[in-house]
């Protein structure tokens, strides 16, 4: 369980981010839920856990301007600090080629995923450090390992920047009992990849050797929830790959 | 059907229909990737009712490899 545990979720109204919401609500984590338009995925958790309300904060936030989290981040830690960071933001899926791409959408990507996470952690870590203990995790994708499919360098980009980060962090971080890891899943049944074309799917599905099947957000939220507890303290610096095998050396 | 097939293919990759011939191929069509490729397998599926395997799929290089592909699945194209 993670009783008294603050965690801080970015993403949390995405498919992904939702699941992990609500099992850390199930686990009795007290949540900072970060959206940033939409929210009625959102909407309908508070609904479901009317009894936890007082274990459930929201918090709208414009991860692409710094002087939103700056502002949000100093309002949250006004009243506690955090002890787990569980970072998931991302643009919805836009296929484009590389040729066809502006720098302005590779910059949007890292600002997205990596200047963010930079900036909530910095606002963070000093507390983390004092109380000797705390946990970043970070949702990358399979696409960091291996062949990436084409149409989408800026969304990779920004991952593997983020993964390049995540590692520097656990390498700097580790003295002061901080576990900074990741979570790669492959394809997961969510809003984001029902669009993708059905044939691409059925595909991909044919070479994933588990059961021929994407992975469902509750699969990706349970290895999330593993890193958030104490179970995992001596795992550190990792990308947890969770594909059904699809990766696979 | 014929005229029904170039029209898909024109929507999907958007290209004018007289940019397509028989011979037009990923290469030739700037937007003919891998991943609009398999959105035209998506259309051509739903539009003539069939269902290409990963090896039908693999074995597409051309405007007339679909054709043969969907006549091998016994969708009259009239020529």
């Amino acid at each position: 369980m993670l009783n008294g545990k603050k965690i801080l979720l970015t993403g949390s109204n995405g498919g992904i981010g939702n699941e992990i919401a609500k099992l850390l609500i199930k686990n009795d984590a007290e949540v900072i839920l970060c959206y940033h338009e939409n929210h009625e995925n959102i909407d309908l958790l508070l609904k479901e856990n009317k009894k936890q309300k007082n274990n459930i904060q929201i918090q709208k936030l414009d991860l692409l301007k710094e002087k939103d989290i700056d502002k949000s981040l100093k309002l949250i830690l006004k009243k506690s600090p955090i002890d787990i960071f569980i970072h998931l933001p991302t643009f919805p899926h836009e296929h484009k080629d590389f040729v066809k791409t502006e720098w302005i959408d590779f910059q949007r990507n890292i600002d997205l995923q990596v200047k963010s996470l930079f900036k909530i952690s910095q606002h963070i870590i000093p507390n983390m450090k004092i109380k000797k203990q705390g946990k970043i995790i970070s949702i990358l994708t399979s696409y960091v390992v291996g062949r990436p499919p084409n149409g989408v360098s800026k969304y990779v980009t920004g991952k593997y920047a983020l993964l390049g980060l995540m590692k520097c962090m656990a390498v700097e971080l580790g003295k002061f009992g901080i576990n900074v890891n990741s979570v790669s899943p492959s394809i997961v049944e969510t809003p984001l990849t029902k669009k993708l074309p059905l044939k691409l799917k059925e595909m991909t599905k044919s070479q994933i050797p588990l059961e021929n099947r994407f992975a469902s957000p509750l699969e990706i939220a349970n290895v999330v929830l593993f890193l958030c507890k104490k179970d995992s303290d001596y795992i550190n610096g990792e990308n947890l790959l969770v594909t059904g095998g699809y990766t696979m050396h | 059907m014929s005229e029904k097939l170039f029209s898909l293919i024109s929507r999907i990759l958007e290209v004018s229909k007289a940019q397509l011939s028989e011979e037009s191929t990923p290469e030739s069509i700037e937007n003919w990737d891998s991943y609009n490729g398999l959105l035209l397998v998506d259309e051509l599926e739903s539009e003539f009712n069939v269902k290409f395997s990963v090896e039908e799929v693999f074995d597409v290089h051309s405007i007339a490899d679909i054709k043969r592909h969907l006549r091998n699945h016994g969708v009259i194209l009239n020529d």
